[in-house]
């Protein structure tokens, strides 16, 4: 099949060429990052996500214009970010995760791959994991990547500087449905390629997180579950060692916002996102599962009805944290009937 | 799976889904899932699901990006929903016309004997062809889906659609809409409606009433049967009066129920003026009632009007006076005891002279009314609330009707005003654009009193001065009507000084030449139904014609699936001549449907044969 759908990235990259009037200086500070508690080889610590500031995506610089949910595609960034000014932007937050409770897990994105080169230079990259490595709290650390730079020869330096930490490569698969992929994410890569991106970081000795987007652009919410539990299958097969379950979120200039704003699309009810990884609880012993919705409970992240967003939120993140799947017993609400009648009347619907 | 129309009455139809033994009446509603009501049909998601005997079991393909990745096994006697290929508000025009091609795709992929196709609102105007295509591609059943329940204005506008869609294919409406929309959106065409908004409703604990919801805290399934029983209620009702001839009044009633109903429905009969007009019968034999300010629009009122102004015209040679006269309730209005003590107080006058004398009445909201036309339906079939206020809106519409008649007639005929009250309000707003002397009769004095009736008898005495023409008053009012039926001059072509007619003022008459019947009139509706001579002289002028596409008939009726082309300006009940593939008049007949409708549909009745050759 083709790995692309044309006219979808016409429609993307129509969003992507206004962004172009606005373009951006690379800076000394980090995009964003964020703390979170999470389970650190067994423990209770804390996980800090920092996002760095690169040129971005190769993939949506490229006429293909981006990914259809991803809202780095809005941004123009222009610049080279150099050892110093990447080594500053890391700086930032480490300073913050100083007071954190320990054991740390750090997740280092960039708004497109930490080890493509042309984003994050070598010496830099070298630079960034060596401060890491010095740091005896951060166990775990979390490189994302689309799989094309996911290289032998990248990974066996990344291991020599990082030999002391449990190091996972983070893949966005967003689904095993390759047809999900061309038709409805533009993400541009196929399954082949991720298999042997999963192989050769697995080979080389890291574990390998993969990031699954909940209910992608065109499907509907029973259509979205039964994405989600076919890809957490694939994924468990290929090798992965976690899975990431992330709820679509509306980002600012994408074209899943164009149709959201449009009234043709729903994020995800938080009671598919507990459907799904109730049925997780079966894997749980072989590898770990992720996810913190984002912006959930509000109009643009995964919500219920507003009165019970709260609690059933709450169980995700506790069971993101303990892999126990009976935080999800006795959760109920008058929405559920709606959610459930939703499961079929969306598939009419839309 | 087969769709097969019953009755309509304007665009709304009663209709037959017929699906191996289980036949459903439409409108009605589409179920399907673990709905648990007592629906009539069952849509399933997967295969898995338990399939309920008394309800036809659809299931719907998923989207296309899952239906390449797993194809599904097809089962040859099941319905289907062809996958859908994620056509959305806020996408663009090409890249939507693309994935209507996908859709397009799919379906010829498919090979599905029972399909199912779902119409995008959000595609627009492009959908149409593709509709087209879909019906070719064997769909039974159209699913309009991605409808903007949330804006009512943006609603109403996607819905246009549904005007150019194959008429012969049943249309599902899907999204959360209240059942007090149910009577506007069957009469603008739809078929089935999905059952999210009363189950959705139920859960956000809302009775649903005519007139909106209310909050109420029974138990969902209690309260789950109860609005469903409320939409039932509606549906029926619905149906009912399809049935009856007049779900016009229903709409209209309902639409004074809640703002944004109010809105779209005074949108719709606007905007789709001439969609509801094609479909809608230009004669009936039962009232047709006026009862709110929006029926002052309703098809049957405007046709009249227009066909007054267009196809009118009097067959007298002379007219020296014009009498305007107050309608009556009573119709026709010569049965009226104030209509018999007008025509007595002129007759009295008149004498020798009556046929200078032209009489017509004022009345809202049919504007004017040809006394030799107020036997035909609607003239002698509406019924409006009487209360002596005329709305502006009746007052312009009234006067317009006037001044049109009364630019008929030649300057030097005078003419009797003989109004009071509304109905001189109204005249008077064109007073000025009337070219003839105008003569007041009635004026602050009700139109039935002595001193009216003296000033009326003494207007005549001063303009009628020699004897008319003698004249044949059956056959004015025929050949009138004849006009209006089939246009002007039609009805001279009709009936001459060679035909006879048989049968007396206000009984059904006949026309004859030598033995052949030309026409019959049908005492319920006023109107001339053909008979073969007719029919050859209607074939002649090339009107009402429908053109078989074959040489020998059979049987009483002519499906749809058999008529090759027809003059669109045909109306549902029209008398109509039918010729052969060659262009010879075989038979004459009644039309059941309107001229395109024949044309685009593949199944049904179109003419009910009268007479073969």
């Amino acid at each position: 099949m083709e790995y692309y759908d044309k006219a979808l990235a016409a429609e993307v990259y129509e969003i992507r060429s206004r962004t172009f009037e606005h373009k951006k200086q690379i800076g000394n500070r980090p995009a964003t990052y964020w703390f979170a508690p999470e389970s650190v080889q067994g423990q209770i610590g804390t996980g800090l996500s920092l996002v760095l500031e690169t040129i971005g995506c190769f993939w949506s610089r490229s006429k293909s214009g981006g990914c259809s949910m991803c809202g780095y595609v809005s941004e123009y960034i222009e610049g080279t970010a150099t050892k110093d000014i990447l080594v500053s932007q890391l700086n930032v937050a480490l300073e913050n995760l100083r007071n954190k409770k320990p054991p740390y897990i750090v997740k280092i994105y960039t708004s497109g791959s930490f080890l493509d080169p042309k984003e994050v230079p070598t010496d830099a990259r070298n630079e960034i994991l060596q401060i890491l490595s010095n740091i005896d709290e951060v166990k775990e650390i979390v490189l994302e990547s689309r799989p094309e730079f996911v290289r032998k020869q990248y990974l066996r330096d990344i291991k020599q500087i990082l030999s002391n930490k449990s190091v996972e490569i983070a893949i966005g698969l967003e689904s095993s449905n390759e047809f999900v992929r061309v038709h409805s994410i533009n993400k541009g890569f196929t399954n082949k390629l991720y298999l042997k991106a999963v192989r050769t970081a697995r080979e080389l000795g890291f574990g390998v997180r993969t990031y699954l987007l909940f209910k992608p652009l065109f499907l509907s919410e029973a259509e979205a579950i039964d994405d989600a539990l076919r890809s957490i299958e694939f994924a468990i097969k290929a090798g992965t060692t976690t899975i990431s379950i992330n709820p679509m979120n509306i980002q600012s200039g994408t074209l899943v916002e164009k149709v959201w704003k449009a009234g043709s699309y729903r994020p995800p009810w938080l009671w598919s996102v507990v459907e799904v990884l109730k049925r997780t609880a079966q894997y749980t012993k072989q590898i770990r599962f992720d996810c913190d919705p984002t912006a959930a409970g509000k109009d643009r992240g995964a919500h219920n009805c507003g009165k019970c967003d709260t609690t059933v939120l709450e169980a995700i993140r506790n069971y993101a944290l303990h892999q126990n799947p009976k935080v999800f017993d006795n959760l109920t609400c008058d929405c559920k009937i709606k959610w459930k009648s939703e499961l079929n009347y969306e598939s009419l619907r839309r | 799976m087969e769709f097969s129309l019953k009755k309509h009455d304007g665009p709304a139809r009663i209709g037959q889904l017929k699906h191996k033994d289980i036949t459903i009446k439409t409108p009605s509603f589409a179920s399907f899932g673990d709905d648990n009501l007592p629906t009539n049909i069952l849509f399933g998601l997967n295969d898995s699901q338990k399939y309920n005997p008394n309800k036809i079991n659809i299931t719907i393909l998923p989207n296309y990006m899952v239906y390449y990745n797993r194809r599904p096994n097809i089962d040859p006697e099941k319905i289907y929903v062809a996958p859908e290929t994620g056509i959305r508000w806020g996408l663009s025009t090409e890249y939507i016309k693309e994935l209507l091609q996908r859709q397009y795709k799919i379906i010829d992929d498919l090979k599905i004997e029972n399909l199912a196709v779902k119409i995008p609102l959000s595609a627009g105007e492009q959908v149409i062809d593709f509709a087209k295509k879909f019906k070719r591609q064997g769909t039974k059943l159209f699913i309009l889906t991605d409808v903007p329940t949330e804006n009512h204005y943006k609603f109403i506008r996607t819905l246009r659609i549904i005007q150019e869609l194959p008429p012969d294919i049943p249309r599902l409406l899907t999204g959360r809409i209240h059942p007090s929309y149910y009577p506007l959106l069957v009469y603008l065409g739809i078929d089935l409606f999905d059952m999210s908004e009363i189950i959705y409703s139920t859960a956000e604990h809302r009775e649903l009433f005519d007139f909106g919801w209310k909050k109420n805290e029974t138990p969902y399934e209690e309260l789950l049967i109860k609005n469903y029983q409320f939409a039932m209620r509606i549906l029926n009702l619905t149906n009912e009066s399809i049935n009856e001839g007049w779900i016009r009044r229903v709409v209209e009633a309902y639409s004074y129920f809640l703002p944004e109903l109010h809105t779209i429905t005074r949108i719709a009969l606007r905007d789709y003026y001439s969609y509801l007009e094609a479909y809608t019968p230009t004669q009936k034999s039962f009232k047709l009632i006026c009862n709110s300010d929006l029926s002052i629009y309703a098809p049957e009122v405007q046709t009249f009007i227009k066909r007054v102004k267009e196809r009118y015209s009097s067959y007298r040679k002379k007219v020296d006076v014009i009498i305007l006269l107050p309608c009556s309730s009573k119709k026709p209005y010569s049965l009226s005891k104030t209509h018999r003590v007008y025509q007595n107080a002129i007759k009295s006058v008149a004498k020798k002279s009556r046929s200078l004398i032209h009489e017509a009445i004022v009345t809202s909201p049919l504007g004017l009314v040809p006394r030799e036309l107020e036997e035909i339906y609607p003239a002698a079939h509406y019924d409006i609330p009487v209360t002596g206020d005329w709305s502006y809106e009746e007052q312009i519409l009234t006067a317009q009707a006037i001044k049109d008649y009364l630019n008929k007639f030649d300057e030097n005929t005078k003419v009797i005003v003989h109004l009071s009250g509304g109905y001189l309000l109204s005249f008077e707003h064109i007073k000025n654009d009337i070219r003839q002397e105008i003569i007041y009769t009635s004026r602050n004095i009700s139109p039935t009193s002595q001193n009216a009736i003296q000033n009326l008898q003494n207007a005549l005495k001063t303009i009628i001065s020699e004897p008319g023409e003698k004249i044949d008053y059956l056959q004015e009012q025929l050949r009138a009507i004849a006009d209006y039926q089939f246009g002007k001059g039609i009805g001279h072509e009709l009936i001459n000084d060679e035909t006879k007619i048989l049968g007396k003022p206000r009984r059904p008459k006949k026309v004859m030449l030598n033995k052949n019947q030309i026409a019959y009139q049908n005492p319920e509706t006023g109107f001339l139904s053909l008979g073969l001579k007719g029919a050859e002289i209607l074939a002649e002028h090339e009107v009402y014609w429908v053109r078989f596409n074959g040489t020998e008939l059979k049987g009483s009726s002519l499906f749809a699936k058999g008529i090759e082309d027809a003059d669109k300006q045909i109306r549902p009940f029209d008398e109509v001549v039918i010729l052969d593939i060659n262009g010879n008049v075989i038979a004459s007949g009644k039309s059941l449907m309107s001229g395109s409708e024949m044309i685009d549909s593949e199944r049904g009745v179109a003419v009910q044969i009268r007479h073969k050759r």
